[in-house]
Parts: C-alpha cells; structure tokens; sequence
C-alpha cells in the first residue's frame, strides 16, 4: 500500500498482505485473515512510519481499538474499578488504580457523570473494554480526570484530523486569540476550557464548522467569529 | 441521552450568561429547511442537524365497519437507531410511541384532516393514509421537527382520482378505477386546520428558558414543554410530561412565543409549497428539445422529440383497476396483482438531478461559507442564495423565481375559510339554540 496516494476501501477488501518476518501494527478497523489484512469497514487506509495500519473513515460510532485516546463519562464506580462510557457499543472498565499516583488508599475521587481523558489498553469483542489514565511510563502525561469545560460530539474524521501533526489549522488559527485547552479523543468527542463560557462556545463552533473547510477559510472564519466576540464584548 | 457533569454544569453556566452552547440566545430558533418530495407524498425537515422526513402511502380499502363513510389516518413514528445511539431498533421505544400519541391528538383527534373526503364509494372503498415518520438524525427537538414535517407532508400530498363506475358490473358491485396522475390531476387533502408546534427547554427551576432545544440541552433541562399551535393563533395542545413545574404567566409568555413561532414557520412552509407547486406546474409543460431550460423545474419537464418522431412521445395512459368488490368476485380477466391489493401510488422519483455550472457551483460555495460565518443568528435574515433548484429541493432561504402565480391556497379548500364557515354555522346554531 503506498502511503502518499489515497486509495478508498471498503468492509472486506485487502489491502496488503501480511509480511512473513517483521511486526505490523493493526489499528481501528482492519483485521488480519488469511495473512492478508482486510478492512472492516469503508474509508481511506493510512500507515504510519512505524507500520501501524488503520481506515480512516466518518463515523459517529466507535470501535474501541487498543492504543486510542478516548475521552469518557463516567456512569457507576464500584469497588475495583469506574465504568466508563467511550461511545462504543459496549462500556469499558478504568481500574481504580490507573492513575498516576493511586494507591489503594489514595483513589482518584470520580463520580458518575465526570469526563475522563483515558487511553484504550485491551480491546476484544468478547470482553469488557480496558482502558487506563498512565502512561506506559507510569506517568500521567496528560491521561486523568478533566475538569470543568465543555465536552462535544464531532466524529471520527474531525477528530482524527486535530490530531494530526502537524496541528489542523483551526487550533493554530484559534490559538492566536484566545486560550483555551483541548483534549482530543479518538473516539470522536473533545473536550474544551477556556476562561471564558463564550470562548469556549466560540472554540468548539469555529472547530465543528472548519470540517469541511480550507486553510484559507479556516482563518478567515476564525477571524470573523473572533472579531463577532470582541463587538459584542465592547457593545 | 446522559450527558456528562461538565456539560450540564457549563449549560447552565452559560445560559448565565445568555449563551447557548451552539453559540445561539436562548430564543434563536435553529434554521428550518423543508425540502419536498417530487412524488408529492413526501416531506423531510431539518432544523439544524435534526432531520425528519415524513411519507404519505394512501391504500383504497374498505372501511371500518362503524365509520362506513371516513378514511382513516394511521401514523407511525421510526425512531431508527440511525439517528442516534440512545435509539434501539426493532420495536417502538417510549420517546416514539409518545410521538406517534402527539401526531394523533393534534393530527386525528382534533379534525385537522377531513376524513369524510377520503371515502371513495361510501361502506365499500375509502383511502387509508398511512404517515409514516422517519427520524434521520436525532439533534434535538424531535417533536417540533417531526410534527413540521408530518404537517408539511399531509399539505404536499395528492390522492388519486378515483373513478368508479357502476353501469357494466351485473352483481351491484362498483368497480373503482384508480385513475393515473397523468390522466387526472390528483386532489390535496382538506385540512381544516394546521398545528405546529414550539417546544421550549427550562432550566434549573424554571426560570431560564430556551427554545428549539439541541438533545444536549434536552438532556440537561430539568423540563421540556411542548406548546402546539395552528394557523388561527389558537392552542391545539401543551404537553408538559414531567419536569420542574411553571407558573401560569410563563406559560403565557411561552404561548405567545409558540403562537409567534408557528406563524413564522407557516409563512415559510406556504412559500415553500408555492415553490414546489410552480415547479410542479411547469413541469408539466410540454418543451420542445431545442428551447432553453427552465429554471427551477428542469429533471421534471417533459422534452418534446423533434416532430417527425413524435409518435414515439405519446404514452398510452397508465391506468390501475381494481375491483371493488371481495376478491372472489374478480373476473378472470383481471390481473394477479391487483386482487385484493391496495393500489399503492407512489410515483417514482424524479431522474437525474442536473449538473450546475461551475460558476454557480463556485458562486453557491462562496455564499455557503458567507452562511457559515454570518453564523446560527442570522441565518434566516441571509442574503437569498443564487443557486439553480436542484429539482429535488426547494429550501427556505432559496430565491423565488417569478413563476406562475398560483393562489392554489386561496381556493375553495382555504382551511382558514373552512373553520371560519363552520365557526359562522354554529354561531347561528346557536343562536337558534337560545331563541
């Protein structure tokens, strides 16, 4: 598969064969079957360097896959672990103790309803989705509890593309005027803050509406929506 | 839907403020678009990322047996899992049996659709109509969209003409012919009366209100009231199913914003069905090959052939028959497929939808981006965006093109006109009454 052209795919095609020696990273929606990897769902397939292979497709469900970040409500806490809901078909399992610094004795204090920024470890269609806030380190390194803000829906594709190195124009753009923070999830939700509930509004509007924009655009609407704030700021 | 601690708390926090999260004032409503169905049957609605759509199938049957001479509406209301992952499919969830319980109060109940005139042949044929509403995609505000489009469906739709003839059946059975659009021009409903309705999110106790709520907002709110009202500013229905309670003077706040709303909303759905019935008439006019094409009805007009091929335009009429009587009385002679079954006319919809020029498509682009950045306030106030009908689509916000006048709503079957005769009628009968 060559990485530089775009080759659309859909649920069952091949698109490489498995290499006899070597490692290959598998990521959201390919299987390997037959020592050949084939898809399992519609999109465009994408390598990195370090061979992981993945489609990218628009979707607003999403298929847990070990490695993604994801950021999750929590719905029950019982005694071992939190039961955290991804957006998956099922809800995944954050242990007590997958935190940075957590003991038995010191556990992370989180209640039904708070937003976890948390990393998939295991996920199996048979088994509960495992998820953690550590880095393999053993660091936070950003994983934990997210506080305040404001957290929206806004599909695989987006998310993927704010993901990306390096960073989509619109976080760049936005990040000229205003501070904010944002935690992206793989699983197509994000989470923002900023000092102000009106940038935060403005934050999440400008990034669901550059979906489909260009760099260009992107900046021109930014400048806009920033310039709206700042009249009705003086009027 | 839940929804995270955070959402909820920073939703209130920020209708504080008079902020929405979709960066809208508490009472923006979202844009509402209508795009009718060719067929006639059809309406699809979308109000934000909330879409609906709503489809008509009449069946000819026999009526029940207590109401000899009244057509039935049936309404089903599809909340597919589709729309949104709160939504399990296979069976009616509680959020669509509720939907389908609002369509009947507001749509059966309360007489808006003159049943009487869907009988054909009194005790032995009338139309059934079965509405069936379809959630696309679920952003909030369901009730509004799904009454909008199931209101907008019933005012598009055209039954067939029936033609019933009695003369050469030996029995005494009526044999009804279900006359072809092409040969007669099918008829609208009577509807006496068209409720729509406005549906409002509170907050906290009561005090903060929004309308046309997104299902964040829904999710968040500690109510949802629900305030239906037609075209004479009259209450059809209010439906507060739980929630924080209300005083009285709010809801008369909430009743006069509903009642300006509706009329609002009315105003576009007239134009847009103006729209779409111009386009439907010129689509109907026969244009030879080499004359230019008309805008706003171009995939659905008829292109003559040159004049020495013309035998080859004429199209023998399509007519369905269907015998009237039970299915054992057919005569041999009648096809298979119309024993005992209901004819169901739905025409097919239109071909190829034509290809815009580059120079529009760039134009339409750059005052889409225009849309965009005005943002969700001003968009009804938008400049009118110069774009060929795309045949399937007539939009609210879409520039009217000086077409055939119709004042198709002005006729004999003016719904306002209906209810203010019969208003008149028992004025007087009353009057009798006392005297």
């Amino acid at each position: 598969m060559s990485s530089g052209k775009l080759q659309v795919v859909g649920p069952g095609d091949a698109i490489a064969d498995l290499p006899d020696t070597g490692e290959v990273r598998v990521g959201a929606g390919v299987i390997a079957a037959d020592r050949l990897l084939r898809t399992v769902r519609a999109g465009v397939p994408r390598q990195t360097k370090n061979r992981k292979i993945w489609t990218e497709g628009r979707s607003k469900r999403y298929a847990p896959c070990v490695g993604d970040n994801v950021i999750g409500t929590v719905i029950e806490r019982r005694s071992d672990d939190f039961v955290v809901d991804i957006g998956g078909p099922f809800a995944a399992v954050l242990n007590t103790l997958a935190f940075e610094g957590a003991t038995r004795r010191n556990r992370p204090k989180l209640v039904e309803g708070d937003l976890v920024y948390a990393r998939v470890v295991f996920a199996h269609k048979d088994t509960d989705t495992e998820l953690t806030c550590l880095e393999v380190t053993g660091k936070a390194g950003g994983f934990g509890p997210l506080k305040g803000g404001m957290s929206i829906n806004c599909g695989s594709a987006l998310s993927r593309r704010l993901l990306a190195v390096p960073p989509a124009p619109v976080l760049t753009a936005l990040g000229e005027t205003l501070k904010y923070e944002i935690a992206v999830g793989q699983n197509g939700r994000m989470w923002i803050d900023a000092p102000r509930s009106a940038s935060v509004v403005l934050i999440a509007n400008a990034i669901e509406r550059s979906e489909f924009l260009r760099e260009d655009q992107t900046r021109l609407l930014v400048q806009k929506l920033t310039s709206h704030m700042d009249r009705l700021d003086d009027g | 839907m839940h929804i995270s601690q955070n959402d909820r708390l920073f939703i209130l926090k920020a209708l504080k403020e008079d902020i929405r999260i979709d960066g809208r004032n508490p009472f923006d409503s979202r844009k509402v678009t209508v795009t009718l169905g060719l067929h006639n049957a059809s309406a699809t609605v979308s109000m934000g990322s909330t879409r609906v759509t709503t489809t008509i199938v009449p069946v000819l049957d026999a009526p029940f047996p207590d109401r000899p001479n009244e057509g039935t509406l049936r309404f089903n209301a599809e909340y597919s899992p589709m729309a949104s992952s709160e939504f399990e499919g296979g069976r009616h969830s509680e959020a669509g049996m509720e939907m389908i319980r609002l369509l009947e109060q507001v749509l059966r109940n309360s007489r808006a659709v003159d049943r009487e005139a869907l009988c054909v042949l009194a005790g032995q044929k009338v139309w059934h109509l079965d509405v069936n509403v379809t959630v696309l995609d679920h952003a909030g505000n369901l009730t509004d969209a799904c009454l909008l489009s199931a209101v907008a469906a019933l005012m598009v739709f055209r039954r067939p003409e029936v033609e019933i003839n009695t003369s050469n059946s030996g029995s005494g059975v009526a044999r009804t012919l279900v006359l072809s659009p092409a040969v007669r021009e099918p008829l609208p409903l009577s509807l006496h009366q068209l409720p729509l309705s406005t549906t409002f999110a509170l907050f906290g106790a009561g005090e903060s209100i929004v309308i046309d709520p997104t299902s964040r907002e829904e999710a968040a709110a500690s109510g949802v009231v629900t305030i239906i009202v037609n075209t004479n500013s009259d209450i059809c229905a209010i439906r507060k199913a739980s929630g924080v309670g209300i005083p009285l003077a709010q809801v008369q706040r909430l009743m006069h914003l509903a009642s300006n709303r509706a009329s609002e909303m009315m105003q576009d759905l007239k134009e847009v069905l103006q729209q779409h019935e111009a386009s439907r008439v010129s689509s109907r006019v026969r244009r030879h090959a080499s004359a230019p094409q008309q805008l706003g009805a171009t995939s659905r007009s008829v292109n003559m052939l040159p004049p020495n091929d013309i035998s080859a335009t004429v199209q023998p009429y399509q007519l369905q028959e269907q015998d009237s009587g039970s299915g054992e009385e057919t005569s041999s002679g009648e096809d298979d497929m119309s024993v005992g079954n209901p004819v169901r006319m739905i025409a097919s919809s239109a071909e190829g939808v034509p290809i815009s020029s580059h120079a529009q498509e760039a134009q339409y682009q750059e005052a889409a981006l225009q849309h965009i950045l005005t943002g969700g306030r001003s968009q009804r106030k938008a400049a009118p965006v110069d774009r060929p009908v795309a045949s399937k689509k007539t939009a609210i916000g879409l520039q009217k093109e000086p077409q055939i006048d119709l004042d198709f709503l002005e006729g004999d079957t003016d719904p306002e006109k209906d209810v203010l005769d019969m208003r008149k009628a028992l004025q007087t009968k009353n009057k009798q009454w006392q005297a």
